[in-house]
């Protein structure tokens, strides 16, 4: 098991929480503040009406005095116009203002007044002793401030000509209401967080199931298991694609292991006969050894020897093929020239070549190239090779050679039966032979053509084949 | 015991020819698998020794072809070791097996042993009339003590105890002890068991005039 924060699920889990900590955090905050600011300017309002509500009351209290001075017309007094009353020193305070001002119950509304100088006017009896008011605008007419000290919430103003008021309201209950509300957003906000993180975890599982199922498989792959595959069965996520491209690779692997598995199993296999010659034989002669006759030992050692050059044609064969495949640069390419390299190869077959009764045509032109002559050997000792042991006998086998533009062309031609169509694309395939009786009894191992491509996709050669059954066959190599 | 070789090696072939005949047995050789079994279709064969992978017809379909007419015990020879492929020859009617390369020694063991088990023997040794006949060992010996045999005196001693009571015809012996390339004289057959008469006293086979030979 994993360190739990190694894992990606607690990955995406620790940083959706996170977000969703800042995002919900973020919202609480605002709505609080939103909250609290509204109440604040709600409070403010009531504020202004009791305000407005006092001078209303003062003025209806003083009207014998106002519409003195304005003839008769009603109207709310300037405050310049109030705060003469009180320089006047005559104020009548009414009732009902007094009662609405009052008392220290929850909830109560305070006020203030008080000259240039800061003596106090007028002030109601519940208001605070320490009474913070405005100083003075310097030009403009007049200053004005909400102000929240402690759990009160004051409307300060001041006049340019000497008048200050404060207004008070104790907001006791609000505060407490806010410190409610901010408990209760805390409380919901926490609730949806751990929501959202139950969320984010069942999301994170669900979002890592595939990735934990594609990775149980690959571990059965790995142990062994080598033809399981991941299930693609979903929507065409990318996970799907993922396991598509691992599925692919996995087959991939699989074919390259079976195919080297099958090599192992065929070069084991065509060791195995040889190798049973040479352990019957060998236990023959040592039994009853003193019985003998020499021709009996002769025919003996023949077998052996026999059985022990087809091992060394095959090791040889699979060495070379396996440096191919290995792309080791053990091969030595220096310039030569193809045609002597032919006439050599035809110089050794043609004792072959005499016994089936088969005559060589060749056409050989001056070929330079910069190659390994014991690999072009190789090469030209299986093609001409086995255009001779295929043949039924009594024919020809034409090779030629000639430069083309930056290539050499090299053609083995014979009229010997032809290879089945069936048969032509697995020529190249190791071990590969047209009659399936692994018959070694005539040099074969199925290695010759195996080991003509590999050595000439190493030089960056290629090579193509035509046959037609009952006319011959063509093989043609071009070479860089 | 007359046994064919089915194989198309013919290093192989020979060499198992070979080590089968020094072995006392009669051995016929067929170079593919329809040659192979043509000549195991005659049912003159004690036994077969088959190869699986042969060209025109391949060791599984000479046994398809083969059963279940004939019941001749088969022994295969493959290069293959894997598991299916020793069932799939067991399924298929095989009545032994063996991976190359073998020990030769092995390869005749196991076909005694198959040729034992199908004359409904199960031990090596055989005793008859005070005479302890040992086919693992191929001896025969009378007190502990050992009597020399020729290979063809051998195998035809055998071959009778082991058909012991049965009356074996002339013809019989001959296909079962030579093989096809022995032109043998008539009557070398009769040499034969004159020589094992000589050795071990002339009672122990009886001749039945105009049928053959018998070991009571």
């Amino acid at each position: 098991m994993k360190r739990p924060f190694q894992s990606i699920r607690w990955r995406i889990q620790v940083w959706h929480g996170l977000i969703l900590f800042i995002a919900i955090a973020a919202f609480c905050v605002t709505a609080y503040q939103l909250a609290w600011l509204n109440q604040s300017r709600r409070i403010d309002r009531e504020i202004q009406r009791h305000e407005r509500q006092l001078f209303k009351s003062l003025t209806e209290a003083n009207e014998s005095y106002f519409s003195e001075r304005n003839n008769g017309n009603k109207r709310i007094p300037f405050p310049e116009e109030l705060y003469q009353i009180f320089e006047t020193g005559k104020i009548q305070l009414p009732e009902e203002a007094l009662n609405e001002f009052s008392g220290n119950a929850s909830g109560y509304y305070y006020f203030a007044f008080a000259n240039a100088d800061g003596e106090l006017l007028l002030k109601s009896e519940n208001a605070p002793d320490q009474l913070n008011f405005l100083p003075l605008p310097d030009e403009v007419g007049m200053q004005e401030e909400f102000r929240t000290l402690g759990n009160l919430r004051e409307s300060a103003h001041s006049f340019n000509f000497g008048f200050r008021i404060i207004i008070g309201h104790d907001i006791q209950s609000e505060l407490e209401e806010k410190h409610r509300f901010g408990w209760s957003l805390g409380a919901s906000g926490c609730g949806l967080w751990l929501i959202g993180l139950l969320g984010g975890w069942w999301l994170a599982g669900k979002a890592i199931r595939p990735i934990q199922s594609i990775s149980q498989t690959a571990t059965r792959i790995a142990e062994g298991n080598l033809n399981e595959r991941i299930n693609t069965a979903g929507t065409d996520s990318e996970l799907d694609q993922l396991s598509h491209v691992l599925n692919h690779s996995f087959d991939r692997l699989n074919a390259i292991l079976e195919q080297q598995r099958q090599f192992t199993a065929d070069a084991s296999h065509e060791l195995r006969t040889p190798l049973t010659i040479l352990l019957s034989e060998s236990q023959r002669m040592c039994k009853r050894g003193k019985s003998r006759s020499e021709a009996d030992y002769q025919d003996a050692f023949d077998l052996c020897h026999d059985a022990c050059i087809r091992m060394r044609d095959l090791v040889e064969s699979l060495l070379l093929l396996a440096r191919q495949d290995s792309n080791s640069p053990n091969h030595l390419p220096c310039d030569c020239d193809l045609a002597p390299l032919i006439q050599d190869s035809c110089a050794q077959l043609r004792s072959l070549a005499d016994s089936k009764d088969i005559a060589f045509e060749l056409e050989l032109e001056t070929c330079p190239l910069h190659a390994d002559p014991n690999l072009l050997k190789v090469v030209l000792n299986n093609l001409i090779g086995n255009a001779i042991q295929h043949h039924q006998g009594k024919g020809h086998v034409w090779v030629s050679c000639r430069p083309l533009v930056k290539q050499i062309e090299l053609t083995v031609k014979d009229d010997g039966p032809g290879i089945p169509e069936a048969d032509l694309p697995h020529i190249y395939d190791r071990f590969y032979r047209a009659d399936k009786s692994r018959n070694s009894q005539d040099g074969h191992s199925g290695l010759g053509l195996a080991l003509v491509k590999a050595i000439l996709q190493t030089m960056g050669g290629e090579i193509t084949v035509q046959s037609q059954q009952g006319t011959g066959t063509t093989f043609k190599v071009k070479l860089t | 015991m007359r046994i064919l070789v089915i194989e198309d090696d013919p290093g192989l072939r020979r060499s198992l020819s070979a080590t089968l005949k020094e072995e006392g047995f009669a051995v016929d050789q067929a170079a593919d698998g329809e040659e192979g079994l043509f000549k195991a279709s005659e049912g003159l064969y004690d036994a077969l020794v088959l190869d699986v992978m042969m060209p025109k017809l391949d060791g599984w379909q000479v046994l398809e072809q083969l059963r279940p007419q004939h019941t001749v015990p088969v022994l295969m020879l493959t290069a293959r070791d894997s598991v299916p492929d020793r069932i799939k020859g067991l399924n298929t009617g095989a009545d032994d097996y063996l991976t190359k390369p073998f020990d030769s020694d092995e390869l005749v063991a196991r076909i005694r042993a198959l040729i034992r088990r199908t004359s409904g023997k199960t031990q090596s040794q055989i005793e008859i009339n005070g005479l302890l006949l040992d086919t693992a060992r191929r001896s025969l010996s009378k007190d502990g003590q050992e009597i020399e045999l020729t290979a063809r005196e051998y195998s035809l001693f055998e071959y009778l105890a082991l058909h012991r009571g049965e009356v074996v015809s002339r013809s019989l012996l001959y296909e079962r002890l030579f093989d096809e390339n022995d032109n043998s004289l008539s009557n070398l057959l009769d040499v034969h068991v004159s020589n094992l008469r000589k050795k071990l006293g002339a009672s122990i086979i009886t001749t039945r005039r105009g049928h053959g030979y018998c070991i009571e």
